[in-house]
């Protein structure tokens, strides 16, 4: 179980997220395999994030001691119900800060898909310089968009952190 | 091509991100307030779009030929740099404050104890996380073939262009395949790094990469 998961994660984290678009836009078509445009975006965009949660999730169960599983398991409960009960509401405390970081990532990673041509905000801004010859005040524009979702996001990610979830060590 | 972009980025990334970073970590706050800006600037905004703002909007701007060489060279380096930036910062940070008081005690002024206490440690705990800013600069780089450079992936994708029936399919596994090599070879020096700076003692030897891509600005 543990090889293919490695081997799926390292090459996927390994490999820049334009050559993983490219490869579904551009290879796959190739071997008889056509996506549009837009189910190539998700599926770059979903591949990636997978590895990287894969790995924050792996890490964060690193992070529970072992006397939690055994602790449970002297208590009676199955196995399933020490995963469900008792591991996963440790994992996602944990996890909480990282998974906020990911949801970012995945912002900044969206602009990528602008290269096969999905009417995103950098597509549109690019577009619009380009007909416009204004590129200056389009990019800052949209650079300040992407700053402020950005920013926006991780202080309510924190602030959601501090109130709804004890424990979560937030920044 | 890839490998001079990178090289080069990851040059002056890291130049520029240990002193925005101590700038960061730095008590004066006319100091701090403007490394503080450049990181969460720069670490809010899609690098596509820096790469964009560099190679379409600066030439309008200024007046000025911007190549796409110099433009990629740029954008990733400022980005690089505020990504080092943030690792400098938290490994100063993690620093304890008993190693400054304990370095004053021996009656070294601010500057020994950075220089002689501080920064040894913060190098050591840092490596892991440049190492991981390192990959992350090396595979943005692919990004410079939007503007037209054709480094690793422009130039894998230019072959699909010349010749379509080549198996573009092929082409692009190979591509990622090198970068899958490049980004290998990047984390085993880091590895190597870590083992050699180790000192018997002080901490463990992490056998496992840990690699934090974003983290809050």
């Amino acid at each position: 179980m543990r090889i293919p998961a490695t081997i799926y994660v390292e090459i996927l984290r390994n490999v820049p997220l334009l050559v993983i678009i490219y490869i579904l836009f551009y290879g796959l078509p190739s071997e008889g395999v056509t996506l549009g445009a837009f189910q190539c975006g998700v599926a770059a965009l979903t591949l990636n994030g997978s590895a990287y949660l894969t790995e924050v999730f792996r890490g964060g169960l690193g992070a529970i001691p072992r006397g939690q599983t055994e602790a449970a398991r002297s208590l009676g409960l199955t196995h399933r119900h020490v995963l469900g009960s008792v591991i996963v509401p440790q994992l996602f405390r944990i996890t909480f800060p990282a998974l906020g970081n990911q949801v970012v990532g995945l912002i900044l990673g969206s602009a990528l898909v602008s290269v096969i041509g999905i009417n995103e905000l950098t597509h549109v801004s690019y577009v619009i310089g380009s007909h416009t010859f204004r590129y200056f005040e389009v990019f800052v524009v949209a650079g300040a968009l992407y700053l402020v979702a950005v920013q926006l996001i991780n202080r309510l990610w924190a602030a959601a952190g501090r109130k709804y979830i004890r424990g979560v060590t937030t920044l | 091509m890839t490998l001079k972009l990178t090289a080069m980025a990851l040059v002056f990334g890291s130049a520029a991100g240990i002193v925005v970073g101590l700038a960061r970590a730095s008590r004066r706050w006319w100091l701090r307030l403007p490394a503080t800006l450049f990181i969460g600037t720069f670490r809010s905004i899609p690098i596509l779009l820096q790469l964009f703002f560099a190679y379409y909007a600066l030439p309008l701007l200024f007046h000025i030929d911007v190549p796409q060489y110099a433009a990629a060279t740029l954008a990733l380096s400022v980005y690089c740099g505020a990504y080092m930036a943030e690792v400098v910062r938290s490994a100063v940070g993690a620093v304890e404050l008993g190693q400054r008081a304990g370095a004053a005690a021996l009656g070294l002024n601010r500057l020994q104890a950075f220089v002689y206490v501080v920064w040894p440690q913060a190098l050591r705990v840092g490596i892991p996380a440049a190492v991981g800013v390192y990959v992350m600069t090396l595979k943005d780089s692919s990004l410079a073939s939007v503007i037209g450079y054709l480094e690793l992936t422009g130039t894998g994708v230019a072959v699909r262009e010349i010749d379509p029936a080549s198996g573009s399919f092929t082409v692009l596994l190979g591509v990622g395949g090198i970068y899958f090599v490049m980004a290998w070879i990047i984390s085993l020096c880091g590895q190597l790094l870590e083992r050699r700076l180790a000192v018997p003692g002080f901490g463990t030897v992490r056998s496992r990469r840990v690699r934090s891509v974003t983290t809050v600005a």
